[in-house]
């Protein structure tokens, strides 16, 4: 089983592997999840700061992306389609948990993020340092608009391109890149100021 | 060549890798000798460092390592067809309830102008004088006893001892 989902994950692309999908087909959702579940929980997590939180978020997204394949358009391309509705997903999640203000999601998550942290790091000098520096991007994300928050993490974060996140969010190129630019700007002043 | 001019090209630029190769001579001699634009740029530098090690995070082992089965256990619950109990809310018919309160106003509008007409004010049936035309009977008065002669009866000034003398001759 493992096999046949390695061998259909690396022969087929997003767009054939969801064709498959839409036909029911088990093994091309299993190969399509292995292949974004990281970048899900990654991006999940800049926006919830809480690895459990992230996991069940992109799970529900994951969910939705077989509920609803027939609505998949395969002329379209599936990654900024799936993300947008990750990104859809875990907005909703934080203004149904009324945890819009990003500080209130730090101070929230702070004790299990050390926890998992702890885990991951050995070193404690480590630990303290990147925690800090998560720290130190969360507020300054939390002192950013929305909109500008979602490019940069899309963006800084996440290593989507320009094109893709004016698919994602439904609006120009130049609209991305005029964001990204304003929130790179911001971003880099505030942190400057924090590492003072 | 000051600082605040190397500053602002710093905040504009959209990296420091194009800022760099966007410098003038005497901006990057200026750069070399000048600790405060040194250290703004060492500060930028670390800020872009700090927001692409973001893009490093790995997550968790014990967070991707369930993740597969936790998944389909989703998926199974969601497939189930009666999972979720639709809840109807009962939804107000306001197009109804609009036509309705109409209609009930214009019959009290018709019953209004039936009973009462549209004069407005005193409701006192008409064949009763009102204070309007009780003043306008004492107008019409004082302009009739103007226009004829008001005849005054003289007081008469009686003589009673022409009724004594009568009665003494009536004895």
């Amino acid at each position: 089983m493992d096999e046949q989902i390695h061998d259909i994950g690396t022969e087929l692309n997003d767009e054939q592997l969801m064709i498959a999908v839409q036909k029911g087909d088990k093994t091309a959702y299993e190969a399509l999840v292995l292949r974004y579940r990281d970048d899900a929980l990654r991006l999940a997590y800049h926006y919830l700061h809480n690895w459990e939180d992230a996991r069940d978020i992109s799970q529900d997204a994951f969910v939705k992306v077989y509920l609803k394949a027939d609505s998949f358009d395969p002329a379209q391309r599936f990654r900024p389609w799936f993300f947008r509705i990750l990104v859809n997903h875990s907005l909703n999640f934080l203004n149904r948990k009324k945890k819009v203000k990003f500080l209130s999601i730090f101070q929230r998550s702070r004790e299990n993020e050390e926890a998992i942290l702890l885990d991951q790091l050995s070193d404690d000098e480590g630990i303290g340092h990147e925690f800090q520096n998560r720290q130190m991007v969360w507020k300054a994300l939390a002192a950013l608009s929305g909109s500008h928050r979602d490019v940069l993490i899309l963006h800084e974060m996440q290593g989507f391109k320009e094109q893709e996140i004016s698919e994602m969010l439904g609006c120009s190129v130049g609209t991305v890149k005029s964001r990204l630019h304003y929130a790179k700007k911001r971003m880099r002043r505030l942190l400057s100021e924090e590492l003072k | 060549m000051n600082c605040a001019k190397i500053q602002k090209k710093l905040d504009e630029t959209n990296s420091l890798k194009d800022f760099e190769q966007e410098l003038a001579v005497e901006e990057k001699n200026h750069l070399n000798e000048c600790a405060h634009c040194q250290d703004s740029m060492a500060r930028y530098r670390g800020a872009d460092n700090i927001v692409s090690n973001m893009q490093k995070i790995e997550p968790p082992v014990n967070i991707s390592q369930n993740y597969m089965a936790g998944l389909f256990q989703k998926l199974e619950n969601d497939e189930r067809p009666d999972k979720t109990v639709k809840i109807v809310k009962p939804r107000v018919q306001w197009a109804f309830v609009r036509t309705a309160l109409a209609g009930v106003a214009g019959v009290l509008i018709i019953f209004g102008v039936w009973r009462f007409g549209f004069h407005s004010g005193s409701t006192i049936p008409s064949e009763y004088p009102t204070s309007d035309s009780l003043e306008y009977y004492v107008e019409s008065f004082n302009e009739v006893s103007s226009l004829n002669p008001v005849y005054v009866v003289k007081e008469i000034e009686y003589d009673l001892s022409d009724y004594e003398r009568s009665d003494a001759e009536d004895q």
